[in-house]
């Protein structure tokens, strides 16, 4: 798995691109290791989930990880272009309150 | 050629040292036997011709330590002495010199006897040469031999090829060996796999191995081309041809091969075998996580052309590991003493049958590693290994795989296809909900029935029926309650825990029961009417 780092020049924040169609118990370690050496790049960052499809309850996790690991910095993270798919399970676990969620990159980065 | 002149004696040294140089040698003066010894380590003489008697090291104690010392190319010593005593010769050739020069020096003597070292020198270095070739040409042998093995004999078993993943393993004794493998793949449901090992070693046994490879080729085309329909000859049918064509040619070489000869059908989920003397095939059953040796009952290829090769049937299922491996395993020498055996291995398999075929294969790597510590040398090692997966949809529509986190994208497939029906009218949302139900349903099994392994068997069933969706797991392992689940901690500041709640939040049915002796999970969701 690929993460792209999409743009720096929209003040702080780094745009971070998921290049997976799921993540989820098979990706996950992956999307880790991918994820690790960029938490360093900057304090504040969105993720672009357009790509990704669909999402397990590891993939979740996941993302609670890097939100812990972020905020436990000073840091920020965003979320943007969530699949209705993607979008459905973060309600479901009411994990839509715990992480900001935008409909694109140029909306996270507007706030 | 260059000398050394060891002689604490300056004045009969001189007249030597003279009587070289004027015959055009370069000489390098000691004036005693540990001053020689210290330039003899430094750089190597052709040529030593050393006093017997000299203080500190005598001309014989520097004799013996070139001789003790590795060197590259051979040292011809002259002991320079008064001593005519038979008995004192015969203990200073006895030490490693080669001739004596007796003093006072006679000047034709000397040219003489420089003549005879140099002739000798000559040939010794012309010995040297020829072996350092035949070495060279050895090497290119065996590099040509590790070629063969790899190309002809074990080259890596096709992608291609449905219904079983395979991987194989051999690390010959001698860097080429008789132990070979083979793959034919005759149709989307059929596929044979082929384990030889040819007895001896070294490139004879790979040569052997490569004709008896092409032998069977040979059989198979020439039994479909008899066959007026071209019906696939039998696995025993085909060892009994093989065995036509090669075994005079075996018993005339005086060798011999064992043979196993493994046809897998994942329609009928069987595998048929001849095994001709190889160790048993050991079946770890995905379902019950035990290893079952399998019957054998023939002698190796090469022992006589009357015999006639019984074949054998087992049922196999999805996730079943079957396993095909040389002696070079058995006859491993295991921390007790004991010899390893084809128990001591289905033992060993036991608790590993799940886990994903590279990392199986890298434990009996380690496994050869320990137990090969106890023994002088180790015999060529080969493991041949089948997950068999089957068709994994079944005839009467269901869905039976081997369940790892890589194939439960698989299962959502196949419950998508099924929610799709028209009759449940489920919308988009409806039936990603449903197909994240079944993921999170999916990944509890695989990660919790059996807790450490990496697969379990699975079978999963949907159907579309009575105004309602119903998925079924079916698996073996630990039973589930869910009362014992702990609610989710909803406020992000836990990563896991939530799989039970999704479930019951996707689907309007969620049961746990068991069917037989395995467990059954149903989710159910009514349809749109």
């Amino acid at each position: 798995m690929t993460i792209t780092p999409e743009s720096i020049q929209h003040g702080r924040a780094l745009v971070l691109k998921v290049n997976a169609e799921s993540l989820e118990t098979d990706n996950v370690a992956a999307f880790r290791s991918a994820m690790n050496p960029l938490l360093d790049k900057s304090a504040h960052f969105v993720i672009d989930l357009s790509a990704v499809e669909f999402m397990d309850s590891t993939g979740l996790g996941a993302m609670l990880s890097c939100l812990r690991g972020i905020k436990s910095k000073g840091g920020s993270l965003r979320l943007c272009s969530l699949s209705s798919e993607v979008k459905q399970l973060f309600e479901m676990v009411m994990m839509d309150r715990v992480f900001e969620i935008f409909d694109t990159p140029e909306a996270a980065l507007a706030k | 050629m260059r000398i050394l002149v060891a002689d604490d004696d300056e004045l009969s040294a001189e007249i030597l040292i003279q009587s070289l140089r004027s015959m055009n040698h370069e000489v390098v003066f000691a004036s005693n036997g540990a001053e020689a010894w210290d330039l003899l380590q430094k750089e190597p003489f052709r040529l030593v011709i050393l006093d017997w008697m000299m203080p500190e090291m005598d001309g014989m104690e520097v004799c013996r330590s070139i001789r003790a010392m590795q060197a590259n190319s051979y040292t011809y010593i002259m002991l320079l002495t008064g001593r005519t005593d038979r008995k004192d010769r015969l203990e200073a050739l006895e030490g490693g010199a080669d001739d004596f020069l007796t003093k006072p020096l006679d000047n034709g003597e000397l040219v003489a006897r420089l003549n005879v070292a140099n002739r000798i020198l000559e040939t010794e270095e012309a010995v040297r040469q020829t072996n350092r070739e035949l070495q060279q040409a050895r090497q290119v042998e065996i590099e040509l031999g590790a070629t063969i093995q790899k190309r002809l004999l074990f080259r890596p078993p096709p992608r291609n090829i449905n219904g079983i993943e395979t991987a194989n393993i051999s690390i010959p004794s001698q860097h080429v060996d008789g132990d070979f493998c083979d793959y034919f793949s005759h149709s989307e449901n059929l596929v044979d796999v082929i384990v030889g090992d040819v007895m001896g070693k070294g490139i004879p046994a790979a040569m052997v191995g490569a004709g008896v490879k092409s032998a069977l080729q040979r059989s198979m085309i020439s039994l479909l081309t008899m066959s007026p329909d071209l019906e696939l000859p039998t696995p025993d049918r085909l060892i009994r041809s093989l065995d036509e064509m090669v075994c005079g040619e075996l018993i005339s070489l005086g060798t011999f091969l064992t043979l196993c000869y493994a046809r897998f059908d994942s329609s009928t989920n069987t595998m048929t075998y001849v095994n001709c003397g190889h160790p048993k095939i050991i079946l770890w059953e995905a379902l019950t996580g035990e290893c079952k040796l399998q019957d054998t009952t023939n002698v190796p290829l090469g022992f006589s052309d009357t015999e006639s090769y019984q074949q054998h049937s087992a049922n196999l299922h999805p996730g079943d590991l079957i396993l095909f491996y040389s002696d070079g395993v058995t006859d491993l020498k295991m921390g007790d003493g004991k010899r390893l055996g084809m128990v001591g291995f289905a033992d060993w398999v036991h608790p590993r049958g799940h886990l994903p075929l590279g990392d199986f294969l890298e434990e009996v790597t380690e496994l050869r590693r320990e137990g090969l510590t106890g023994l002088v040398t180790g015999d060529d090692f080969t493991c041949v290994v089948v997950r068999y997966r089957g068709d994994e949809i079944t005839h009467d529509g269901s869905l039976k795989l081997w369940a790892d986190s890589g194939s439960l994208r698989k299962v959502r497939n196949y419950v998508k296809s099924i929610a799709a029906d028209p009759r449940l009218n489920f919308t988009a949302d409806e039936v990603s909900a449903i197909l994240l139900g079944v993921q999170e349903a999916g990944s509890n099994v695989v990660r919790h029935s059996r807790s450490g392994h990496k697969g379990v068997p699975l079978e999963v069933r949907a159907s579309a029926e009575g105004g309602w969706f119903t998925v079924e797991l079916i698996y073996p392992g630990v039973h589930f309650d869910p009362s014992d689940a702990p609610e989710p901690v909803l406020d992000g500041s836990k990563e896991g825990g939530f799989g039970i709640s999704i479930i019951k939040k996707c689907v309007d049915e969620v049961a746990y029961t068991l069917q037989g002796e395995q467990n059954l999970l149903t989710l159910r969701k009514r349809a749109n009417v």
